[in-house]
């Protein structure tokens, strides 16, 4: 096992090192030079000159790039050319507003995916079953955005009830001050008893999530529907039912335990495809986090942070599917020989 | 569905899957409808779709205009239905370009494997550790943004997924009797590969197609919705989405028909792609 | 296990009256109205007031002063006093004083004093950063005394102009001025302005707070609290300033225009800037090299039609280099005239055969009025036989080819604004002689006209009625030359809430001033 788990991390590495490379070379070919976002709207000749220095931009892109590989390897991102941050302590205030919002889609597709799906798979072909298939079907038809947009429009536009934008009220946050020590708003709020400043980031996360939420439970609804229908078929289900254990205890305690390894596949996969429509998201709903960090660096030719930010997508992502993968060994035995 | 049994042919599981899977034959005919509104787009549209007009700015949907019109005036109807060709040709273009891209490495990976296959297949890793939009996004930013730009971003992206089937393919295929034999008669490899493994991995690569074709869609869609597709005067849904957002509260036809439009044709080709995998491949398909 | 599947249902219970309980119960935001929320689409980055460059003085102009502050109102002095109350020069032009405010306090609390301010300019210009070369005329500064603070030059330079700029002119607490960068960059400030930086919570807010004890006092009903909110997006901000959620907003596009037009509750001003726009026209290479061709396309620019439908009220025809807004502007100068029997006429004087009138036209491709302006004019030169080749691209792509005269279109899309209140800085900045192009992308090169606006820079300091007439000299020899289309004066266009009364901005600040606004209805 630990050998595996040392292998897989050398994998990753290479792998990682690949997408830096390809990263690097396609910030370099982004259209017009990065130093006049330092350098605000009219630099000198002499402060291009030097800011062109400061950047390295002067060597050759060879060199350029094993400075660059060198630095990211010692932690050293630079600094972002838009914010003047490190680029490290950006991604990391960032990626915790992402991670919130996906880990709480995550969640709520899968708790109501997997009731669902069981339901239907119980109710097979009946009216519960084809409400359920043709919902789950739409769900995944609906453009991220398209569906955004029409809950801004209803809960914040028509009804008033939710907020339009942003991770919390502006005088929420000015008033009720709470450490960050999660970089989870719903913790943070939670841990620093400010309760006014909890309500705050409820609301401001439900639209989001359910907008990232929709299309990952029609996966999950069919998934687990599948699966369930073939384990209720097997022999020991039947035994079970023939001891007189209760429906539901039937259903999630016996039958789901053989769906598991399915979905944990479709959880891996999920959180790779959340992350990419979190970038869609966090555009609509002003999110600050990693996703809209990256779009405005890629446009505005932040060749610093458009690596970092490429970087720790890609490893959360990597990791993830690794942490799955293992799970999945200890799991399923079976799998571990091959 | 009856047709479960994999010794049907694939006519009795297709007549069969018509017959009692509806939802294929709803997905035929939204596509088939799409179909005909994009090739026939200049007899169905009454206006000029780029026409602007200031006198009939923003009217809501009515008998002289069946979708309303749009801050120029331009007729939302027409421009819904021309947008149609945008985004089949979306479709089309990033499947087929991803296949190009997909298929000979696939090949080359699995005929050869070793050090070539090692080689080939860490390279698809490595697109494969982009989270999905991420890739296409920074590509399209290096290119310079603009739909055809958008396209070939998606491409890249995409074309691991065909190369990985069509590797597992050959490698199965290369362990078959005939193909040692056609070795041992000193036939040249590529003719091996392209007389045998191509044809054995049409299934899979159909099927993974099939399913694509609706993502892409979306894919493109959301590119232009952040400005990273397709540019005026192109027309395109999620570009006309994207330029209605601000007014939407108070003109909400103007983002409503196009944003319709992408959920029906996506629904379409779903369900289209739902049946062909049932049908070419049944043990594919969900317990129904 | 067992437990926790029956205990579901009361768990799925408690989370929906959790998530009921935010909706319904929170507390109706009661809107302060002595507090203003401004949807900005960027981020501050250079929180230093000497680096500052870019668009963060939106926020510093209401933290920071500088000595002296511009008076658009017109009169012959075109500064008023700020913490500097009244300021003098020598008669050689080699020595400004200023006599400093009495009891002025920064922010931490220090006093304002020469010894201060000396330290907070020193700072600014031995860092060398953003827009300090403007002080490069400077050898030295004392404080004489307490309040009276001395700045030599090293040739005469108007110091009072300068000293009134947003960029790189802001007098800051000398506790601050002991630090780097990295410390303002934290999110501090310490100016001597009506507003305190009370919060900033990257990505998401900038909270400025009432400076209590601002030299400026302060009455009832004016604005106490100032909240930039970044909003990425142009289509959100309009959301909010629609529901009243935001006060102001940064940026929109001009076909959102029609959504504020007939909203009552909405006011969209339009006020001069200090900007204009300009095409510039290579008069080192290609075709535009022979003056009569380039007089040519100057009279091909359909002036009229541009201001009017590309610009839409946000502009005026441009009149000579000089903005109307700024002083120094000559109303004597010509009007640029649109005549398409002109242009053949001076396109038959030129030398450029028939087969070579093509020109390259460069121009930012986000800008829509660029887009509609130049498929206009390249329908006109059409009509006079120019092939014209649209090159639109992002300003840093398109500024780098240009920079380097084998990849230098023929013409180029510009837009300026000077970086402190001198007509000088367009004749300069765009068209004196540059051994390596960076701004003067005509690439235009002569003696004579480098002297006269060398002569008028000095002028400035001492006399500047005579240094007006040098620049009109100058602007009538870029004229003659025609060295570039100069066709608009271009407007702000500022987009607020119509129950905000007082907004006039000035246009040497790119900013709002919050002190000067109040709620309450129009009389």
């Amino acid at each position: 096992m630990f050998k595996t788990v040392l292998q897989r991390l050398a994998m990753m590495a290479l792998i990682l090192i690949g997408v830096m490379t390809i990263t690097f070379f396609l910030s370099r070919v982004l259209p017009g030079s990065p130093v006049e976002l330092m350098l605000g709207s009219k630099p000198t000749a002499e402060q291009i000159a030097q800011a062109e220095e400061e950047l390295g931009l002067n060597k050759p892109l060879i060199e350029q790039y094993f400075i660059f590989l060198g630095d990211a390897i010692r932690g050293d991102f630079g600094t972002s050319l838009i914010t003047g941050q490190p680029v490290t302590a950006d991604v990391f205030v960032r990626a915790t507003a992402t991670f919130e919002l996906v880990t709480l889609a995550l969640l709520l597709s899968l708790s109501v995916g997997i009731p669902l799906g069981v339901k239907a798979a119980v109710r097979k072909e009946q009216w519960l079953d084809h409400g359920v298939r043709m919902a789950s079907v739409a769900a995944v038809a609906i453009p991220v955005f398209f569906l955004g947009l029409l809950l801004q429009v209803i809960f914040a536009g028509k009804l008033g009830l939710l907020p339009l934008q942003g991770r919390i009220d502006s005088d929420v946050l000015l008033d009720h001050f709470f450490p960050r020590i999660s970089g989870f708003y719903l913790v943070d709020t939670l841990l620093a008893g400010e309760w006014a400043a909890f309500a705050s980031a409820v609301r401001h996360l439900l639209l989001p999530v359910l907008t990232l939420s929709l299309a990952s439970m029609a996966t999950i609804i069919r998934v687990t529907r599948s699966m369930m229908i073939e384990a209720l078929q097997e022999d020991y289900i039947r035994s079970v039912r023939a001891y007189g254990v209760p429906q539901k205890e039937i259903y999630y305690l016996y039958a789901l335990k053989a769906t598991l390894i399915p979905l944990l596949t479709v959880v891996g996969l999920t959180y790779g495809f959340m992350l990419g429509g979190s970038i869609i998201v966090e555009y609509i709903f002003d999110w600050p986090g990693v996703g809209g960090y990256m779009v405005e660096a890629l446009l505005n030719n932040d060749f610093t942070a458009v690596m970092g930010v490429t970087f720790f997508v890609a490893f959360a992502y990597l990791l993830i599917n690794l942490a799955i993968d293992l799970i999945y060994q200890a799991v399923d035995p079976r799998l571990r020989v091959s | 569905m009856s047709g479960r049994d994999s010794d049907l042919s694939w006519k009795e599981r297709a007549h069969d899957l018509i017959r009692y899977n509806r939802l294929f034959v709803v997905g035929l005919l939204i596509t088939a409808l799409f179909l005909l509104l994009a090739l026939a787009a200049p007899i169905l549209t009454p206006q000029d779709p780029l026409e602007i007009d200031f006198e009939t700015k923003l009217e809501a949907p009515g008998i002289e205009h069946w979708f309303g019109t749009d801050v120029l005036g331009r007729d939302i109807f027409s421009r819904v239905v021309y947008a149609t060709r945008t985004s089949l040709l979306t479709g089309v273009m990033v499947v087929t370009m991803a296949l190009l891209i997909g298929l000979p490495i696939g090949l080359i990976a699995g005929y050869y494997g070793g050090r070539i296959d090692n080689f080939l297949m860490r390279i698809a890793d490595v697109f494969l550790a982009f989270p999905p939009l991420l890739l296409p996004i920074a590509i399209t930013a290096a290119l310079g943004p603009g739909l055809y730009n958008a396209l070939m971003a998606l491409a890249i992206s995409w074309f691991p997924w065909y190369a990985r089937i069509l590797r597992a393919s050959v490698i199965s295929v290369k362990e078959e009797l005939y193909v040692k034999s056609s070795q041992a008669m000193g036939m040249n490899p590529l003719r091996i590969m392209l007389r045998h493994a191509l044809p054995n991995s049409t299934t899979p690569v159909i099927v993974q197609a099939s399913m694509d074709f609706g993502y892409t869609i979306l894919a493109a869609a959301s590119l232009s919705f952040i400005g990273m597709g397709a540019r005026p005067p192109t027309l395109e849904w999620g570009l006309m989405i994207s330029n209605s957002r601000a007014i939407f509260l108070e003109y909400w036809w103007t983002a409503f028909f196009p944003g319709a439009a992408i959920f029906l044709l996506v629904l379409g080709v779903n369900l289209l792609g739902d049946g062909i995998r049932d049908i070419l491949d049944p043990n594919y398909s969900d317990k129904r | 296990m067992r437990g926790l599947l029956h205990s579901i249902k009361y768990i799925w219970l408690v989370l929906l009256l959790v998530v009921f309980a935010a909706i319904f119960l929170a507390p109706d935001r009661i809107r302060n109205s002595e507090t203003v929320i401004y949807a900005t689409y960027g981020d501050v980055k250079d929180w230093d007031p000497a680096v500052a460059f870019s668009l963060e003085v939106m926020v510093l102009a209401n933290i920071y002063e500088p000595l002296v502050y511009y008076d658009p109102s017109g009169g012959d002095e075109p500064l008023r006093p700020a913490l500097a109350e009244k300021w003098s020069v020598s008669e050689d032009g080699l020595k400004w004083t200023f006599h400093l405010r009495e009891g002025v306090r920064f922010h931490d609390g220090s006093l304002l004093t020469a010894e201060a301010a000396k330290q907070s300019l020193e700072r600014t210009i031995k860092l060398g950063k953003g827009g300090s070369y403007i002080w490069s005329s400077v050898e030295s500064i004392t404080a004489v005394d307490e309040l009276t603070l001395d700045i030599r030059t090293e040739y005469p330079a108007p110091i009072d102009l300068i000293a009134s700029s947003q960029y790189a002119a802001y007098i800051y607490s000398p506790e601050a001025a002991k630090h780097d960068s990295n410390w303002f960059n934290e999110g501090r400030a310490a100016g001597t302005g009506p507003y305190r930086l009370r919060q900033w919570e990257r990505n998401q807010q900038i909270v400025l707070e009432q400076n209590a004890d601002y030299w400026g006092g302060w009455q009832d009903g004016q604005i106490t609290r100032v909240i930039y909110k970044i909003v990425r997006e142009s289509a959100t901000q309009v959301q909010l300033l629609l529901a009243g959620e935001a006060d102001f907003l940064s940026l929109v596009s001009v076909d959102l225009l029609d959504a504020f037009e007939e909203n009552p509750d909405i006011r969209v001003a339009y006020i001069p800037s200090w900007k204009n726009s300009q095409f510039l026209i290579n008069t080192r290479q290609g075709p535009t090299r022979d003056p009569d061709f380039r007089r040519a396309l100057v009279h091909a620019w359909d002036y009229e039609t541009v201001v009017s439908n590309v610009y839409a009220g946000s502009a005026d025809v441009a009149r000579g280099i000089i903005p109307r807004s700024l002083w120094g502007h000559d109303p004597d100068l010509p009007s640029p005239i649109f005549d398409l029997d002109k242009a053949k006429n001076y396109l038959e004087l030129s030398s450029v055969p028939s087969f070579e009138r093509k020109v390259s036209i460069a121009y930012i491709a986000s800008s829509a009025a660029y887009q509609s302006a130049v498929e206009l004019y390249q329908s006109n030169l059409a009509k006079i036989g120019i092939e014209a080749e649209l090159k639109p691209g992002p300003w840093g792509s398109i500024w780098d080819q240009a920079k380097n005269l084998e990849t230098a279109p023929n013409l180029i899309s510009m837009t300026w604004w000077p970086t402190y209140a001198t007509p000088s800085d367009w004749l300069t900045g765009l068209f004196k002689t540059e051994e390596r192009a960076n701004f003067n992308l005509s690439y235009y090169s002569n003696p004579s006209y480098d002297a006269l606006v060398e002569e008028g820079v000095q002028l400035e300091a001492v006399d500047r009625l005579a240094a007006i007439e040098r620049y009109h000299e100058a602007q009538q020899i870029l004229i003659e030359d025609a060295v570039a289309v100069f066709y608009a004066d271009l407007k702000e266009r500022v987009i607020h809430r119509a129950d905000l009364l007082g907004v006039d901005p000035n246009p040497a600040y790119n900013a709002i001033f919050f002190h000067q606004l109040r709620r309450g209805k129009e009389l």
